[in-house]
């Protein structure tokens, strides 16, 4: 039912360094919080496409995932335009939209998206064990990464054991509807899901010390920096220098 | 309730961070490797759960259950959490990865707040005590959770208190449904694993 969809693949993102990917993400996502004007930030939007044409994923698949993400937006839009004060470009039922309004909430919607697609290209392209091993690297604590590993690995099976239980209620007519009833069969399950979590920790905890699990995370797989990564380095650089440039532009005049 | 990249200003997504980094070390700071995979497969179990929709009149809400994992994880509710979100941001994009720290803290802190206020009364041999601080927990943490939401979104600009009014009142319903949930879940859990609502104090004992 999980899967990362964008993870396989072979582009420049693909192939590159884990470290390197998550360090850009974040410097790149900080320049599109910091940059406040709809210039600046389109051009970073624009790089975020080009960079998702680049990593040659299904783009059916990621306008997908921006449609979902988009609903906390939308939700502002219905706020913004009529709640900033400022010039009346037109009128709903007394409601005055304003210029200053519809600037903003189109700026947080290019800059959101902007974000998810950059999140989509950076590390959604890489698995998630890889991930792991490369925050482990980065300097987080090793119970967090290890934590988080097997929080992702168990994910699956705790999914499919939900999932028999409620269609075994599903075939004896169990019907969700706005009940206590429907309520009281909901929370029955997710307390059995939790309690069968809670043995299931128990054994593995017990299964990975008879397999010599001493409490450190090793990884198989090696990383290395290479050209490819300074290739993405340089792009993304690039990408986030050009978009201070109107602002710096306007400092000037 | 994940608010979304490039909504919040920097101080307040510094400050969300700082938070976070906090409660997440304080909630690690006892647990050895020993327990992680427990927490982990617990994690796990919250994020399926919050996959869950349950029929709410015409709609359905999703559960977020944030008071149930406080109540059983006590101060590891920050580590929990900020790992649920992480890989919902990983998985689904929802919420982003620098306001992850707002997310995690606008979750963790009602859950905390509501282990310390109501803990003891969850393991109470009275049934009326367990449901009633359960539904309390389940339901006063969704309130504060949305609470914080809306006063971020009120510390980004005066223009987003409409949509912080509204957010809060969209969350009533949510409320009930998650103290009634909260409240079920601690009955079952006492009556059928009773040794499960100690998992907090692990890290303080020597042995699970």
């Amino acid at each position: 039912m999980l899967q990362e969809t964008f993870c396989s693949g072979n582009s420049i993102f693909h192939r590159a360094d884990p470290r390197i990917k998550i360090i850009l993400l974040v410097l790149y996502i900080f320049a599109i919080v910091l940059n406040n004007s709809i210039i600046s930030v389109l051009i970073l939007f624009v790089f975020s496409l080009i960079f998702v044409c680049l990593s040659k994923v299904s783009i059916w698949m990621v306008f997908k995932r921006l449609f979902v993400v988009n609903t906390f937006v939308l939700f502002l839009w219905f706020f913004l335009p009529f709640s900033t004060p400022g010039e009346t470009v037109f009128t709903i039922y007394k409601l005055k939209a304003s210029m200053e309004g519809i600037t903003e909430a189109l700026l947080i919607t290019i800059k959101a998206n902007g974000a998810i697609l950059a999140i989509i290209t950076y590390v959604s392209t890489t698995t998630i064990p890889m991930i792991g091993h490369a925050l482990y690297k980065l300097g987080v604590s090793q119970n967090l990464v290890l934590l988080f590993l097997l929080t992702y690995r168990y994910l699956d099976v705790i999914f499919d054991e939900f999932s028999r239980m409620y269609n075994a209620a599903i075939i004896r007519n169990f019907i969700p509807k706005t009940n206590i009833h429907t309520y009281k069969t909901i929370s029955y399950m997710v307390a059995m899901v939790l309690i069968r979590a809670y043995e299931r920790g128990k054994r593995i905890y017990e299964a990975m010390l008879l397999r010599g699990f001493n409490g450190k995370f090793s990884s198989l797989q090696q990383l290395k920096l290479t050209k490819n990564d300074l290739l993405i380095s340089y792009l993304t650089l690039f990408s986030i220098v050009l978009s201070f440039v109107p602002q710096y532009i306007c400092y000037l005049r | 309730m994940h608010i979304s990249e490039g909504v919040l200003s920097p101080p307040l997504l510094i400050a969300g961070a700082a938070i976070t980094v906090v409660g997440t070390w304080i909630g690690l700071r006892k647990t050895r490797p020993k327990e992680v995979p427990l927490m982990a497969v617990l994690t796990s179990a919250f994020f399926v759960a919050s996959l869950i929709h349950v029929p709410i009149g015409p709609s359905s809400v999703h559960l977020v259950l944030n008071g149930l994992i406080g109540l059983l994880l006590g101060f590891g509710a920050f580590p929990s959490i900020l790992i649920a979100l992480l890989l919902q941001a990983l998985f689904f994009q929802f919420g982003g990865i620098l306001v992850l720290g707002v997310n995690c803290t606008n979750m963790a802190l009602p859950a905390i707040f509501v282990y310390i206020l109501f803990k003891k009364y969850c393991e109470s041999e009275k049934r009326i005590h367990r449901l009633v601080s359960g539904f309390l927990s389940g339901s006063l943490s969704i309130f504060l959770s949305t609470l914080l939401v809306a006063i971020c979104l009120y510390l980004t600009g005066e223009n987003f208190t409409a949509a912080a009014k509204t957010i809060v009142y969209a969350h009533l319903p949510v409320m009930i449904i998650e103290g009634l949930i909260t409240a079920a879940c601690i009955d079952f859990i006492y009556r059928v694993k009773p040794e499960m609502l100690k998992i907090d104090e692990i890290g303080a004992k020597n042995e699970i």
